[in-house]
């Protein structure tokens, strides 16, 4: 590559912050120790995040939480959603300003995901694998 | 610049840049306070296009608050108030986009009641919030922004729900509606009725045997929907980020003049198909639509038969903030008679079809702002309104805006 293209082609990266390739997190699913589920199938876990299934087999209504904490979200997007961070933020924005319902409640850290999901009998979040603790349960994507 | 525009555009920059960073209000995912606000500028050649805009204009702007309560699980209210200009039309009075109760029984069953949003192809629903979709127009053969006053929400309900099959089969999300449109008297749509009904009668007077009985002109026009209905079915097979879709509705209109009915709107049929996919970092969709409707003014169809719209959209994402799209829209006024280009009510047009070719490009500075810039040229003046070029229309043209938005 010429040098002053490859100045430019530099300078439009930082410009328009590229996204540098990192270390996914590797990242789990994690529920209530209520709950009677071990496992779950990936396409049942997108329906919950896409605010498509509401109710546990039981009938309990859903309690989603998406963890806001980059990597964790965006290992996430891509892992279970197949869709870009971008994407995922464009999905739920758009349920709520064209009028078809709330999206899941947004928190910032594991942290908060898994002390919400231990204070929550009917919730679902994802952390990263590394951060579970007692206070919250794993469950299985088959 | 006159003072409206100086004003206009003053507001929606100090707008634009608070003081202080707004922020949305959540509580507990019961109740949820959001809004957004956008800025663009529009630019053309040849034809005007939505306004004056070959002069350029900074007429074209919207504002959104809305306020969801969760009352319990399967129960919420919610609403929103839009404000929005687009040249001569909107000028940011505030009126309801969206208001209604909904209540989901099951996963599969769901009802909503109130002003609620037509499901007309995969985008109609959300055309108000500019940061949702990569370019500032959809693709104007099927989201026709004349129409966007009185073609996004109707008075009445819907039955909704999201039916799963198992893993190999995908998922439905279905919705069927009934209710009516309100057309408001400051309407892009009202004043082109009125200047359709008035060519109308300016023919008749001088025509070989005008009909004594038609008045010279009329100065009111008011337009009532009698029924919509419809219906919609997204379909998610258990490929990733493949959409499939058809939309479906009808409605009956009826037109006064002078408060004395002189003609019908009915579309026979009306439907898109749709096909959305997104892979990697790429994003199609395609969508193909007929409106198959018959229109009566004063006993004499001016108008029976479908119309003929569709287009490919390609968007690629180079960055997770940056996007470039290209479209190719293509649309015919009537489907069964591109060649002679006469209509059916025998008035003469030279180009009954609109073939537009755009290119944009899409910027999310962070998760509240972005800034969109694109570029269209188009052959074909379909779709363009008589009445924002009194001095007819070019064949060959081109449009641009560019446009900043802040939701919250």
């Amino acid at each position: 590559m010429r040098k002053p293209l490859k100045t430019m082609v530099l300078l439009l990266l930082m410009l328009f912050g590229a996204n540098v390739p990192c270390p996914a997190a590797e990242i789990i699913l994690v529920v209530n120790h209520a709950n009677t589920l071990t496992g779950i199938t990936g396409r049942a876990a997108a329906l919950i995040f896409l605010s498509k299934k509401t109710e546990w087999t039981q009938g309990e209504h859903i309690h989603v939480v998406v963890n806001n904490e980059p990597e964790v979200y965006a290992a996430f997007c891509r892992e279970i959603l197949q869709k870009t961070p971008l994407q995922y933020l464009l999905y739920r924005k758009k349920m709520l300003f064209n009028g078809s319902g709330l999206p899941p409640l947004a928190m910032e850290s594991d942290e908060e995901v898994k002390n919400f999901i231990a204070a929550t009998r009917d919730a679902i979040g994802f952390i990263s694998k590394e951060s579970l603790d007692s206070r919250v349960k794993q469950l299985v994507i088959r | 610049m006159p003072p409206k525009k100086i004003s206009t555009i003053s507001l929606a920059l100090v707008a634009l840049l608070p003081p202080m960073p707004l922020a949305a209000f959540d509580l507990n995912n019961k109740a949820a306070l959001h809004g957004f606000i956008s800025q663009g500028y529009l630019d053309s050649s040849g034809n005007n296009f939505l306004s004056d805009s070959l002069d350029g204009t900074f007429d074209f702007n919207e504002i959104g608050l809305n306020l969801n309560l969760r009352l319990s699980d399967n129960l919420r209210f919610g609403g929103q108030l839009l404000s929005r200009n687009m040249g001569d039309y909107g000028d940011n009075h505030i009126r309801l986009d969206w208001g209604l109760v909904d209540y989901r029984f099951q996963d599969w069953a769901g009802v909503r009641l109130g002003k609620v949003k037509i499901p007309m192809g995969l985008y109609n629903t959300e055309r108000d919030s500019d940061f949702l979709r990569p370019m500032i127009f959809l693709p104007q053969s099927i989201y026709d922004e004349t129409r966007r006053d009185t073609w996004l929400a109707h008075w009445g309900g819907e039955i909704y729900g999201n039916v799963a099959m198992n893993d190999a089969f995908g998922d439905f999300d279905y919705k069927l509606f009934y209710g009516r449109i309100k057309y408001e008297g400051d309407s892009v749509y009202h004043d082109s009725t009125l200047a359709s009904v008035n060519t109308r009668l300016a023919d008749n007077r001088q025509s070989p045997n005008p009909d004594p009985l038609l008045p010279a002109r009329i100065n009111q026009c008011d337009r009532d929907n009698d029924y919509l209905y419809g219906a919609s079915l997204i379909f998610s097979p258990p490929i990733d980020n493949l959409r499939l879709g058809i939309s479906y509705a009808s409605q009956k209109d009826t037109s006064y003049g002078d408060d004395e009915k002189i003609g019908e709107y009915k579309t026979n049929s009306n439907f898109v198909l749709s096909l959305e996919y997104a892979w990697r970092d790429f994003l199609f969709s395609a969508e193909y639509a007929e409106n198959d409707r018959t229109q009566t003014l004063y006993d004499i169809t001016t108008f029976d038969g479908p119309n003929q719209a569709w287009y490919l959209m390609l968007t690629y994402c180079a960055t997770e903030r940056l996007s470039f799209s290209v479209v190719y829209d293509e649309y015919w006024k009537d489907k069964h008679n591109k060649d002679d280009a006469v209509h059916a009510s025998g008035r003469y047009n030279s180009t009954p079809w609109r073939k537009d070719w755009g290119l944009g490009v899409r910027y999310d500075v962070n998760e509240n702002w972005t800034v969109k810039g694109e570029w269209h040229t188009v052959d074909g003046t379909a779709l363009l309104l008589d009445f924002f070029n009194p001095d007819g229309t070019e064949r060959h043209w081109q449009y641009g805006a560019v446009k900043v938005s802040f939701n919250f």
